[in-house]
């Protein structure tokens, strides 16, 4: 919607300053320029009042260019249809919306979800003892008369139940970097698909602020001063039916001042619009919306109602008097939801674009002539990637080399000295063996020796021993006799 | 306004003397006949049935003292709610941290001493607050400040016990805590659970579940079962009601049954005063109605009020004497003597007492009484057991 706003603001405005001032004699460039639609591109048929250096893909405008000069209309030619041809697009199209919902667990997100959009996304009841927040995207189908929306609704579970909440924030500025990361990579891929890629980037976070009567929480502040940059923040009174109507007009007014105080930007809604700018203006003065949440109905008067049936009373969610669920709802879907996207897109987005971009080296065009040109930045980088790719890997071959000869040296040298122990052993063991053999050889011989001394004894022996023995014989011979 | 739980006094009335003079008479065996004349009652009458009502005069002479510890993260309705149970502004120029001064916060202890008067009882009341709680980013081991406060009461009144001059002890401890839950959740968070452990076994904790008037009755309903489950759960221990007496009548039994299933209550705390149905009352103007802080239906604080004041203070006096300042103080004599037998040359660094130093008998002694003890406690558990398997 705010394209076409934008392109109206174009049309009636150009007609507007062409009137107020006449055609100036030279060209002085003023920075009051609009761009409209993507960036990166100047639709034809745009007409732009003063003339800066605007550079366009592969087209370079200087300011010697003079102004376009105005021209009245002979009758009715037919292109104040535009805007009607835009909104058929894109409600043939359908629109994609993403909401990111923080607070505690048990504030009433998914009830106020429900209530919102006056159905039921069957969402579990979370439990308090979880490790770490994580978040839990799902996405819907919605369809109110013939406009498609494709909802996502993200929810940072275990938010602000752990007794250490230092790292609470991490978890959701990183699934919001990653968001815009996708997007960023399909914007730069060589054959892309912009207008049927599923956008998820975050368009708006709900934040719910306990309503403890008091201030914000630390834990609050933290987060916000995180999210700030990244995201549009609607910061929300939760359970707003158990603060009295004094107490929280003291509240509203301690939170907004303590997010002033400490440069937390939420989300302002836009008053240069003037179809909606007074209706914006007093909502910004509303802020932060005390809400109340429910899907259960209640009979009041004659008709059922949604709200709250307590014994004292009974709270009706649609009544202004008691909650401002009809402000949000009026400012979030019906009046500015396009807004939050293109904001999304245009300012968040576009940060992180830079930042990612300028983190892998490039650069906008600086003070030469050079156009700018993404593709040739990226060749550059890319060639330069690959030769330090290149070299490194030579360093690394050479180095591996280098080592593997050490090694084989090394291996040879131990090699080597195995070599002479062992010729050294061999040495040894001969001549051992030798010794041996010698005293063996001496064994022997005494050996032998001594065999034949005791050959000799036993001869001498023997006969000695023959010569006794005839003796007994002829005394045994005479004894017989 | 007379609501609810109207305590019954145990006091001697005339009437009873009549009544316990026939009692005196019926023991006696020899008269078989009807009620003795008056004059034969008043002999029989001994009259330490007055015992309650002398008790009763040295109370009131000596007056009472009570100390109360309210524990809970803020913004939820602590000191209203103590306002409105006593009536007095203990409050005053109380100073609000910002959201960024809270990042890093501490946890504080903060005494509020009062004394009040009622029909001419004195009650000294020591409101124990511990702004800080759970506020800060990072509330690991935030309740250590608390549990070191409770520590150190009961070590004071166990170093003036053991003293020598026990005329003037003042007993600081702490008598009962209401921990307050907030009620945006679905049941107890850890910062819950880790507080109340780390205190049951040291005070009485009362939870209470805050700022009421942001539930519905079935929401109500629905939160006390599910805090019951969680506490059972998690094992905490929190202050048991105690039974009544069978002899009391029904009306107060069915009081006591009613108090003890709404527990843990669900209060709201006011220190407004708005007009309903044409009277002043104390309550919270909405748009939508008025919720009235002493209706019963609308919330339980008369409830937590008669619990607190009418009937259970002195219990709850009782319990942390009896039973959580006894277990401090075994602990702590535990710990003493085992310290001194292992190294009974080095001077113990906790606190010195005047009891001479134990030799050898003593402590073997000691020792044996605390075998003894430690074999009747295990023979106690294996009979709980055991009935509890019955």
């Amino acid at each position: 919607m705010a394209a076409l706003c934008g392109m109206l603001g174009i049309l009636v405005g150009g007609w507007e300053e062409r009137k107020a001032r006449p055609p100036p004699a030279c060209s002085q460039p003023q920075a009051t320029y609009r761009r409209v639609g993507k960036p990166g591109c100047i639709r034809k048929g745009q007409r732009i009042v003063q003339g800066n250096r605007v550079t366009a893909k592969g087209g370079v405008w200087n300011n010697a260019e003079p102004e376009p000069r105005s021209l009245s209309l002979g009758g009715h030619v037919g292109f104040d249809s535009l805007p009607d041809q835009l909104v058929s697009k894109s409600v043939t199209q359908g629109f994609s919306f993403n909401i990111l919902c923080v607070g505690e667990t048990g504030i009433g997100k998914s009830t106020l979800m429900n209530t919102l959009f006056n159905t039921t996304f069957e969402t579990e009841e979370a439990s308090h003892h979880e490790e770490c927040v994580r978040l839990r995207p799902q996405t819907y189908d919605l369809q109110e008369s013939n406009v498609h929306l494709k909802l996502t609704i993200v929810d940072a579970v275990g938010f602000g139940d752990q007794i250490n909440k230092d790292e609470s924030y991490r978890p959701i500025v990183d699934y919001i970097d990653a968001q815009f990361e996708n997007y960023l990579q399909e914007e730069l891929k060589i054959r892309r698909s912009l207008f049927d890629y599923h956008d998820t980037r975050v368009h708006v976070c709900l934040y719910f602020i306990t309503p403890t009567g008091h201030s914000l929480k630390s834990l609050d502040l933290v987060t916000m001063k995180k999210l700030d940059s990244k995201v549009n923040i609607i910061p929300i009174i939760a359970k707003a039916d158990t603060v009295s109507k004094s107490e929280l007009h003291k509240f509203k007014i301690k939170i907004m001042g303590e997010l002033v105080s400490n440069g937390v930007q939420i989300y302002q809604f836009p008053t240069d619009d003037e179809a909606v700018a007074e209706i914006n203006a007093v909502m910004n003065a509303h802020l932060p919306f005390a809400v109340v949440g429910s899907t259960e109905e209640v009979k009041v008067g004659n008709k059922l109602v949604r709200a709250r049936q307590y014994p004292w009373g009974v709270v009706q969610v649609e009544n202004e008097n008691h909650c401002d669920f009809v402000k949000l709802r009026e400012m979030l879907i019906r009046v500015n939801m396009e807004d939050l996207r293109e904001q999304t897109h245009s300012r968040h987005y576009e940060l992180y674009r830079r930042c990612k971009l300028e983190e892998m080296g490039f650069q906008d065009s600086d003070g030469d002539s050079q156009p700018f040109s993404l593709q040739e930045t990226y060749e550059a980088k890319r060639k330069e990637f690959l030769s330090e790719l290149q070299r490194k890997e030579e360093e690394m071959r050479q180095m591996f080399v280098n080592k593997v000869k050490e090694t084989e040296l090394e291996l040879k040298e131990k090699e080597r000295e195995l070599h002479e122990k062992f010729e050294h052993l061999k040495r040894v063991h001969q001549e051992e063996k030798r010794k041996v053999e010698e005293k063996r050889r001496e064994l022997e011989e005494e050996t032998n020796a001594f065999n034949r001394r005791k050959a000799a004894v036993e001869a001498l022996q023997s006969q000695a021993l023959h010569a006794t023995s005839q003796q007994p014989l002829r005394k045994d011979k005479d004894k017989k006799n | 306004m007379s609501t609810g739980l109207r305590y019954k006094s145990k006091l001697a009335t005339p009437e009873d003397k009549q009544a316990l003079g026939v009692t005196a008479w019926q023991l006696l065996p020899s008269t078989t006949q009807g009620p003795p004349p008056a004059e034969d009652i008043d002999k029989q009458y001994v009259g330490f049935a007055t015992l309650p009502n002398q008790v009763h005069r040295k109370s009131v002479k000596k007056g009472f003292d009570f100390t109360l510890m309210v524990a809970g993260e803020s913004g939820l309705g602590k000191s209203t709610l103590v306002h409105s149970l006593f009536l007095t502004d203990l409050y005053k120029d109380r100073k609000l941290l910002s959201a960024e001064e809270r990042i890093s916060q501490t946890v504080e202890i903060l005494k509020h001493t009062v004394d009040i008067e009622e029909k001419g009882v004195k009650l000294k009341l020591t409101i124990v607050d511990t702004p800080g709680f759970g506020d800060a980013v990072n509330n690991s081991e935030c309740w250590k400040p608390i549990t070191d406060y409770v520590d150190q009461q009961f070590e004071q009144y166990f170093r003036d016990e053991s003293g020598l001059n026990r005329k003037n002890i003042q007993d600081n401890r702490v008598h009962c805590c209401l921990y307050f839950i907030s009620p945006f959740g679905h049941g107890l968070r850890p910062v819950d659970v880790g507080f109340m452990k780390a205190l049951h076994e040291k005070v009485n904790i009362v939870p209470l579940i805050a700022k009421a008037d942001c539930l519905v009755p079935g929401e109500i309903r629905k939160l006390k079962e599910r805090i019951r489950e969680e506490i059972d759960k998690f094992g905490i221990h929190v202050y048991q009601f105690p039974e009544c007496d069978s002899d009391e009548d029904e009306d107060f039994k069915q009081q006591d049954r009613e108090l003890k299933e709404s527990a843990p209550f669900a209060v709201i705390g006011s220190n407004t005063v708005v007009e309903a149905k044409g009277q002043r009352v104390r309550g919270r103007l909405y748009p939508w109605g008025i919720v009235e802080v002493e209706n019963q239906a609308h919330c339980d604080f008369v409830k937590l009020r008669n619990m607190l004041i009418r009937t259970h203070m002195h219990d709850l006096k009782d319990v942390t004497c009896d039973v959580h300042y006894e277990n401090y103080r075994a602990h702590c004599i535990q710990q003493m003597t085992s310290k001194l037998t292992q190294d009974s040359r080095m001077e113990s660094p906790i606190p010195i007492l005047p009891l001479p130093t134990p030799d050898a008998e003593t402590e073997k002694l000691i020792r044996m009484k605390d075998e003894e003890l430690k074999r009747m406690q295990e023979i106690l558990q294996k009979m709980k057991q055991q009935m509890q398997d019955q």
